[in-house]
């Protein structure tokens, strides 16, 4: 018999055997290797009301999605037989016990349950867990990805394409002020986009009818539940919010689509707040990425701080995108002609550029050539690609002096990206083509077109100044 | 008996026998300790015996009916070191060729453990608690590594604790799920998930060195009886 036993790193707080030197339990680490597995390896089922979440092979509740207000499962109809999008929020434990917060989010489901639109995701059923912690609605399933996931992996929206969701977001936004709704918590995560490009608004007015009727917006007395960074300023400050509210966040979801970028950034919410209030519109996000006039007006209004600034309601909203869209087309119907054979020359330059992408000595002369025929063509569509044509042109002849600093097949890569995007700003080049032809990673592809972002920023700063 | 003795000479069964070796290598060693060599002697002795058996196919001799792979290398150990002067002959004649590699670290881990648990008046009882050393940390160790690879080496970190316990009293569900910013629902379902695949990664390591199911809970209970009689 000799010392004791591990008594210095004390013992199991569950089981009260000694721990060893690592300070576990080897008791309680044995003891878990008898378990039953009928029990430990099938988690129960996870239930609200007539919907079950799904789960993964590994017994894992499948997560559609997770935000700060709650979480969405995919989950089973047991009743109906169908698959649902299940919403879980976790009911604050100050508006457990509040009558006040119950009616309100029965009024807000009741409200959302008869909207009924193609832009919608329709609600099918709502509830709360009996012990009033969590409240629960099941949604339509949809099949696709949100805007947010779209433009982090694909990069940011044309003009034509981003119109074509905003003009759908106002028809969903149109058709609820129908019902009296708002949403409160439109921004880019909470669009979804199915596979045929059709846009579903979710998450109406639910989420926030729970978390607002706490006083979590006042600033002065919680937390701002959710992202504050679509929000309208008056939702800071505890104004009256109305379907105006919906406008401003519409408006910032737009300019995040065009941009890749909030209008009004920050990493606290106190910082996007003074930004919002203090800051002018970074305009210069727009120009960059060649967007319109007109709409960079309508962007203005609608992203005005004063509410009476901004359109007066979703169809007046809607209108106006759709008399945008409509300018944008008659502009390139006038340019038809010219871009199928800017087309034809850019598609071959890509080709060629990809056959030759291991030898760079032959590269300044394929795009001397790819520049050579398309200046054969009217310059006048070029109008305002030009510069930037040449710019790049610049680029590859320093890559090739091996001047630039990412001398890299990847550099190589993201040059003919950026090709591509200046010469096609409005996507006119038919989806045949492969945008970006050496890659099919979604990661290379997403930092192929932020560092083509970041790159063509800088070189129109560079070419603003210079002229 | 054992997987790696289940086929004489495949090479594929004596990786698997080396690994065993490995990961089983700091209760031999403690074991040859308890018998009053030196730290550097234990460690040729340990070294010498595991090549011994390894170039000699000890393993292949066995009937796998008759017990399990833990009091096989114990009682190989026992005869191994009866008969010092035998294998001291054997090694300046040219023998135990097979080479283990054996890292400071592990050498060390082993000391510090043949240190804590060398008042045990029973050597076979010291040798038992550090084989369940080693088998929880092969465990451990192998789930660790499962999650790192799924990236996410942080809950596994975070929620360790409800497999392996500790000094600390467990914080409910809510507290914890509020500071990781994770539902309640959510947590409940990933600590069920570590715990069932933290027992099956215990009790796959125990079948490399047992035949059956049933073997894998004897033995299981067995480890367990060593740890509850001290």
């Amino acid at each position: 018999m000799g010392k004791p036993l591990a008594s210095a790193v004390g013992v199991c707080s569950m089981c009260g055997k000694p721990l060893n030197a690592k300070g576990d339990c080897l008791a309680c680490l044995l003891r878990t290797g008898l378990e039953e597995t009928t029990v430990e390896t099938k988690p129960a089922v996870l239930a609200f009301g007539d919907f079950e979440v799904e789960q993964h092979a590994d017994g894992s509740c499948w997560e559609l999605g997770h935000g700060a207000i709650g979480v969405t499962y995919l989950a089973a109809d047991r009743v109906l037989r169908r698959r649902v999008a299940l919403k879980v929020i976790e009911v604050p434990a100050a508006a457990r016990g509040s009558q006040a917060v119950r009616d309100r989010f029965l009024r807000e489901a009741r409200a959302a349950a008869t909207l009924r639109h193609p832009n919608v995701a329709a609600v099918f059923q709502f509830g709360t867990s009996p012990d009033a912690t969590h409240c629960y609605y099941a949604m339509e399933l949809i099949e696709g990805e949100t805007l947010a996931a779209r433009v982090r992996r694909d990069g940011p929206l044309n003009a034509k394409k981003a119109l074509k969701v905003a003009i759908q977001i106002a028809r969903a936004l149109t058709a609820a002020a129908a019902h009296g709704l708002i949403h409160r918590d439109l921004k880019p995560s909470n669009i979804m986009l199915t596979s045929d490009s059709e846009v579903k608004v979710i998450d109406f007015g639910l989420a926030k009818a729970i978390t607002d009727a706490t006083g979590d917006m006042d600033l002065t007395h919680g937390e701002f539940v959710g992202t504050p960074t679509f929000a309208s300023p008056e939702q800071f400050g505890g104004g009256p919010v109305d379907a105006r509210s919906d406008i401003y966040a519409l408006g910032g979801t737009l300019w995040f689509a065009l941009t890749g970028l909030p209008p009004h950034p920050g990493k606290t919410l106190e910082e996007i707040r003074d930004r919002k209030k203090r800051d002018g519109l970074p305009v210069a996000q727009l120009i960059a990425r060649k967007v319109p006039d007109p709409l960079v007006k309508l962007l203005r209004s609608t992203l005005a701080i004063d509410p009476a600034k901004r359109p007066a309601s979703a169809r007046e909203l809607m209108e106006a995108l759709e008399s945008c869209r409509r300018n944008l087309s008659r502009r390139i119907g006038a340019s038809s002609e010219e871009t199928a054979l800017r087309n034809e020359a850019f598609a071959r330059a890509l080709t060629d550029a990809k056959a030759c992408a291991s030898d760079p000595e032959s590269l300044q002369a394929l795009f001397d050539s790819a520049a050579k025929k398309a200046s054969t063509i009217s310059k006048k569509p070029f109008k305002q690609n030009w510069a930037y044509l040449q710019t790049m042109l610049r680029l590859i002849r320093t890559y090739h002096r091996g001047e630039y600093d990412q001398v890299s097949d990847d550099a190589l890569v993201w040059i003919i990206a950026a090709l591509n995007y200046l010469v096609d700003p409005f996507d006119l080049i038919p989806d045949t083509i492969p945008l970006l032809g050496l890659v099919d990673d979604a990661h290379v592809v997403e930092l192929v077109t932020d560092k083509t972002r970041r790159t063509l920023d800088a070189f129109m700063a560079w070419e603003t100044a210079a002229h | 008996m054992l997987a790696a003795g289940r086929s004489e000479a495949e090479p594929e069964a004596v990786a698997a026998l080396a690994e065993l070796c490995q990961i089983y290598w700091a209760p031999l060693y403690g074991f040859v300790r308890s018998r009053g060599h030196t730290v550097h002697d234990a460690q040729d002795l340990t070294q010498s015996f595991f090549a011994y058996l390894l170039e000699h196919k000890v393993y292949a001799r066995v009937d796998r009916r008759k017990g399990r792979f833990r009091s096989f290398l114990l009682a190989s150990l026992k005869n191994f070191l009866a008969d010092t002067a035998d294998r001291e002959r054997t090694l300046k004649r040219g023998g135990a060729q097979i080479f283990l590699p054996l890292h400071e670290e592990q050498a060390q881990g082993a000391e510090s453990l043949f240190q804590t648990y060398s008042g045990m008046s029973n050597e076979d009882r010291l040798f038992d608690r550090s084989w369940a050393e080693a088998l929880v940390a092969a465990a451990l160790e192998r789930l660790s590594a499962d999650y790192k690879r799924e990236a996410k080496e942080q809950l596994f970190n975070e929620l360790r604790m409800f497999v392996a316990g500790g000094a600390d009293p467990l914080p409910s569900y809510a507290e914890l799920g509020q500071r990781l910013g994770i539902a309640e629902s959510t947590l409940r379902s990933h600590v069920t998930r570590l715990r069932a695949r933290y027992r099956e990664a215990l009790r796959t390591e125990v079948r490399r060195t047992v035949d059956t199911e049933k073997q894998v809970d004897q033995e299981l209970r067995e480890l367990l009886h060593v740890l509850t009689e001290m």
